[in-house]
């Protein structure tokens, strides 16, 4: 009789489980079977009601079902739990491809990047950046570089003035005369900066931007100019640029030299921007002159050094594609956004 | 500068090299060659033809059939020109010939009438710009020849430029010169005989020198008897192969010699010359002349010229003149060779704004020992083309002959210099294969310098740079040097390096303006432009002076931008400022310019307007990126800035700058509705600061903090900056205070406004206690009292 009621809860647990959905449910099922008045716990307080041979085994039914109950309940608990985490999660779904939330980035002029790369290149070899002004007078600008009054060179190069003697520089080289005369040699510095000529058309922008070099100790030689610059533009155009120098005339260095590179458009064969030449030409260097030397109170006899300077838009419109000048003082935004990110 | 290469061929054997070789080996040396184009290029079945016969065209008045022995056949012609005559040997383009004027010949009938071909005039053959009818060829012209080889055009112009220094390589002969030292060979001169007539030329024709500065050389030769003509084709084609266009056969020689030694000639007609007096001397002021180019032109004290006995017949070594020219009818010549020294012809040719291929010459620096063999040279030629007999002797005024500059080199020292070792040997010869007179001495060479190079070679770091452009550039091996700088480390450069960057990181594109402005950009802002710096030769009126602000150039990018319909424009620009220092040079100081204007995101997927918070937000990112306390304080001392929205941005109590909404006024002025945020900082005075703050370690504390919020009502007036202040510096123990909230409205009173802060509290060395806390809380709201603030709530 009374293992038929034990059965029979079993059967109607067993039953009522199966439907339950929630953990809320499940709860309910657990009080109303093993609460402190649940159906099993009754049984078992019925125990001393038996006659005694019956409770032990009675009470041992009980004690089974009791267990298998908890059991029964703790797995359904641990699956109803994950069912409900995944239904959780799924509710929680969203559109990954919904932009995220953020500024934007903004982005450095062509220039200024292109800036960045050569100094990082030239500073990494041991050259410090020294700098100078943009409105210079005709000494720094002109005489030290043995570029006196009357000088052809002067013409190559029209100038800005602020008065007879003052001029907008138009070349980055007064820096170098800066500091030579103010540091003894070793010197190894780079000038970056605007440079000014009064010059305005298709090819011409009446400011732009140029990076001059220098390098004096006692036994800097042309060999190490070359080796200087070849390892610059192998870093900046790519390891297999080929380079040429050509002797050419600055008359602050002696000997002169033009540098070109492979044109990078067409890989050397010739084109529109080469001129069908298969080169480009890309900076100007030479040894410092002697006379600069006397202008900045430096012994030519003793020292020795060499000096170079580019055109910073050059490289950017070469580096980028850049097909015309103007482009860069515009300031249109469809173009400074292009520079954005590395 | 051109040349040909059959030309050169006269001076050097080069048969084994290509033009393309020989111009690559020019580029080598220093001599930058642009192109090298073939000069018959697209010419193809040209031959000689004779007309034999001409017909009327039946159907056609202005067309004629002629009959042309080309050779091996005679072929029927049709052509339109009027100039062609039976006898007359004329270019013809055979059935399927090309022309340089881009057209392909084809046998074709005219008005009925079959034509076999065309008859070329020179501008068809591609020999000059225009021409009237068909080229009429020397009547002795072997019939059925290929017109590229009849008229020399079977040849190569090699276009170059030189550097200022070598004017020498100006001519055929220069380029020559470059050659023999580059290939180790020599050259071979032309021919310079003439016959002479049995007068002398002193009584011809008399000369003076007033200047001798000026005009350290003057030779004048006397040729009498000469029939002036056109010249014979092959000179007219080199010339136009060179870019000259034929005159006259004397005017052609003169020209001919100059590109083939580099030495201007002029040739006067002699009958012309008043009182057969030639006179070089000063010009007087007012003096006026008729140059050859028709232009009346008036001369000043400071130029040279040529005169006769009344007035100046030629402006020295630039331009002759129109009235003692010579022409057709010359029989009688002076022929002038002259050296002028350089600067007197660069300022005359200046100021005249005349550049010719003389001036170009005289004005880098002529070879003052070419002048008679140059002279001799036009001799040959001319008597070759005109006949005439030259007179002997000549007018010479040569009072200083060229002594040559001697110059010590040592192999040594070129080694030093280059970092390569090329042997004192090759450096001997290769001086003297370029015409330098060299002797050994024991360790060094001696040098003489040629006169062509003298005002370009005169130390010895100059021969150092011959030895080395003839050696090859590219035979130097490169190396690498020691590196050891003393110069310290560039701070600021690369600080500003890395403000750039913050900024773009924040949103910003990074504008660059050109420095100079004008007033009209200045005046939208009722800006001043009378202290500025002021070019003296502006190239436009935009570009007058030099800018002591950068936000107005980013105003004007803005406006443009907002014009092509990009709204949202971030800028700024990182630049110098000008400002007169009273000294000779200016102040440059590098500014920051900023400027916001459009929308921004906000929230998810919404955009709002930018407002003056968002640039204020750029300016505190920055003022904590350089570690530089920056205060802004209410202002409405700019003009150009809206009264109620704008700031003075401070450091340590300095004016660095400002923040702010852009006036109506300049809105209006730059016709544009759009809200526009602009500032200005002092970037060099922020990085000043900048660089004198380190980064040190702190310990990380060890005790937990209290937090306390608190929201005090205040007078709506009361900037939020002069609570903190008040908090600040009425609480101990504040780690941090954050502004959490500030609102007006609905449940406060009129006029005032309620302002909430979250504080933290911290002491180093214990946990606070609640007590210690509320101790604090209450110093501060005694001290806020002060300024009206009561506690809220």
């Amino acid at each position: 009789m009374a293992t038929d009621k034990i059965s029979h809860i079993r059967d109607e647990f067993t039953n009522k489980l199966k439907s339950v959905s929630t953990t809320e449910e499940l709860e309910k099922l657990r009080v109303e079977y093993i609460g402190r008045k649940g159906k099993v716990t009754q049984l078992l307080k019925e125990i001393p009601k038996l006659p005694p041979e019956e409770r032990k085994e009675f009470g041992k039914a009980c004690n089974v079902l009791k267990s298998e109950i908890e059991e029964a309940i703790k797995g359904k608990l641990k699956e109803l739990k994950e069912k409900e985490k995944r239904e959780k999660l799924e509710k929680e779904r969203i559109d990954v491809t919904l932009p995220g939330r953020r500024r934007g980035l903004g982005a450095l002029h062509p220039v200024t990047k292109t800036l960045k790369e050569i100094v990082r290149i030239f500073t990494s070899m041991g050259f410090t950046v020294a700098e100078g002004p943009e409105i210079e007078t005709d000494f720094y600008n002109f005489e030290a570089l043995n570029i006196p009054k009357g000088h052809p060179a002067r013409e190559m190069q029209d100038t800005f003035y602020i008065s007879d003697d003052v001029v907008l520089r138009t070349h980055t080289s007064p820096v170098q005369v800066r500091v030579m005369e103010k540091h003894q040699p070793p010197i190894q510095i780079i000038a970056p900066g605007k440079v000014y000529r009064k010059d305005a058309d298709i090819t011409h922008t009446p400011m732009f931007h140029q990076v001059e070099g220098l390098m004096v100790d006692e036994k800097v030689t042309f060999a190490d100019l070359k080796g200087v610059l070849e390892v610059f533009l192998k870093e900046i155009f790519g390891s297999d640029t080929k380079v040429r120098f050509r002797p050419s005339y600055f008359p602050f260095t002696e000997p002169s030299a033009e540098v070109d590179i492979g044109c990078v458009i067409c890989g050397g064969k010739g084109c529109k921007v080469c001129k069908g030449t298969g080169w480009l030409e890309i900076l100007g260097c030479g040894m410092v002159d002697p006379a600069v030397f006397k202008a900045v109170d430096i012994n030519p006899e003793v020292y020795q050094g060499f000096a170079f300077g580019m055109g910073v838009e050059r490289i950017a419109m070469l580096k980028y594609g850049i097909d015309d000048l103007r482009l860069f003082f515009e300031n249109d935004l469809r173009f400074l956004r292009q520079f954005r990110g590395v | 500068m051109k040349i040909t290469y059959n030309w050169l061929k006269e001076f050097i054997d080069i048969d084994d090299l290509s033009p393309q070789e020989v111009a690559d080996i020019l580029t080598d040396v220093g001599i930058e060659v642009d192109s090298v184009r073939y000069a018959a290029e697209n010419l193809e079945k040209v031959v000689t033809g004779k007309i034999t016969e001409i017909t009327k065209h039946p159907n056609a008045d202005r067309l004629r059939i002629c009959q042309v022995d080309v050779g091996d056949t005679v072929l029927q012609i049709v052509t339109g020109a009027d100039n062609v005559y039976e006898g007359a040997v004329v270019p013809v383009a055979l059935h399927g010939s090309k022309l340089p004027i881009g057209v392909r010949i084809k046998r074709s009938k005219l008005r009925g009438v079959v034509s076999n071909g065309m008859l070329c005039s020179e501008e068809e053959l591609g020999l000059s710009e225009s021409s009237s009818g068909i080229m009429i060829l020397p009547e002795d012209t072997p019939i059925g020849k290929d017109i590229k080889e009849v008229l020399g055009l079977d040849d190569w112009v090699i276009e170059y430029e030189i550097t200022t220094n070598r004017p020498d390589a100006l001519s055929v002969l220069g380029i020559a010169r470059e050659l023999r030292a580059a290939l180790g060979r020599n050259i071979k001169l032309p021919e310079t005989t003439y016959e002479t007539g049995d007068f002398e030329a002193k009584d011809e024709a008399s000369l003076e020198v007033l200047d001798p500065a000026a005009c350290p050389r003057y030779e004048g030769f006397v040729v009498k008897g000469i029939e002036n003509r056109e010249s014979p084709l092959w000179m007219k084609v080199r010339l136009y192969l060179v870019g000259l266009r034929p005159i006259n056969a004397v005017v052609d020689v003169t020209n001919y010699v100059m590109y083939e030694l580099g030495q201007p000639l002029h040739a006067f007609d002699l009958d012309r010359l008043k009182g057969r007096e030639v006179i070089v001397r000063r010009a007087k002021d007012g003096e006026k002349i008729i140059t050859l180019d028709g232009v009346e032109r008036e001369l000043s004290k400071n130029d040279l010229v040529i005169a006769d006995a009344e007035k100046p017949v030629a402006i020295a070594g630039v331009m002759g003149g129109e009235e003692s020219r010579t022409d057709f009818n010359t029989v009688n010549l002076f022929l002038e060779s002259a050296h002028f020294e350089p600067m007197t012809i660069r300022r005359t040719s200046k100021r005249l704004g005349l550049s010719t291929d003389s001036s170009y010459r005289f004005e880098r620096g002529a070879d003052i020992e070419a002048c008679t063999f140059a002279a001799e040279r036009a001799l040959h030629l001319i008597q070759k083309l005109t006949g005439g007999k030259a007179a002997k002797g000549n007018l010479s005024f040569y009072p200083k002959p060229y002594t040559p500059k001697v110059i010590v080199f040592s192999p040594e020292r070129a080694v030093k210099l280059l970092g390569v070792h090329i042997p004192a040997r090759r450096s001997a010869e290769i001086l003297s294969k370029l015409g330098f007179t060299v002797k050994k001495e024991q360790d060094y060479l001696v040098v003489k310098v040629p006169s062509w190079r003298k005002y370009d070679v005169s130390r010895e770091v100059d021969l150092i740079e011959e030895v080395v452009r003839i050696y090859g550039m590219k035979n130097v091996v490169s190396t690498y040097p020691l590196m050891h700088s003393e110069i310290e480390r560039n701070f600021g450069y690369f600080r500003v390096e890395k403000v750039r960057e913050l900024l773009s990181d924040l949103g910003l594109n990074e504008a660059i303006n050109y420095s100079f402005i004008g007033e009209k950009l200045y005046s939208k802002f009722g800006l001043p432009v009378d202290n500025l710096i002021r070019i003296k030769n502006p190239l436009s009126e935009e570009w007058v002076y030099m800018r002591d602000y950068i936000f107005p150039s980013l105003v004007q990018n803005a406006v443009n931008n907002i014009n092509r319909n990009e709204r949202d424009v971030f800028l700024f620009e990182v630049a110098k400022a000008f400002i007169p220092s009273g000294e000779e040079l200016p102040l440059e100081k590098l500014k920051l310019g900023l400027l916001i204007t459009g929308e921004v995101p906000e929230g998810l997927w919404n955009r709002r307007k930018v407002d003056f918070y968002d640039l204020k937000g750029v300016a505190e990112t920055l003022s904590e990126f350089l570690k530089v306390p920056l205060e802004f304080k209410a202002t409405d001392s700019y003009t150009f800035l809206h009264p109620g929205q704008s700031a003075e941005v401070l450091l340590n109590g300095k004016p660095v700058g400002f923040i702010g909404k852009l006036h109506p006024d300049v809105n209006e002025a730059f016709d544009v509705k759009e809200e526009i945020f602009v500032g200005e900082l002092d970037l060099e005075e922020l990085l000043k600061a900048s660089e004198e703050v380190k980064t040190e370690f702190k310990p990380i504390p060890k005790f937990p903090p209290v937090m306390r919020d608190i929201a005090v009502l205040v007078d709506r007036e009361t900037p939020v900056a002069e609570i903190e202040k008040v908090i600040r510096e009425s609480a101990k123990f504040l780690e941090k205070l954050t502004l959490f909230d500030v609102y007006e409205g609905k449940g406060i009173p009129e006029g005032k406004k309620s302002v909430a802060f979250s504080l933290t509290f911290r002491a180093p060395d214990r946990t606070l206690s609640d007590e210690e806390v509320n101790k604090i809380l209450g110093v501060i709201i005694d001290s806020l009292a002060k300024i009206g603030a009561t506690l809220r709530g």
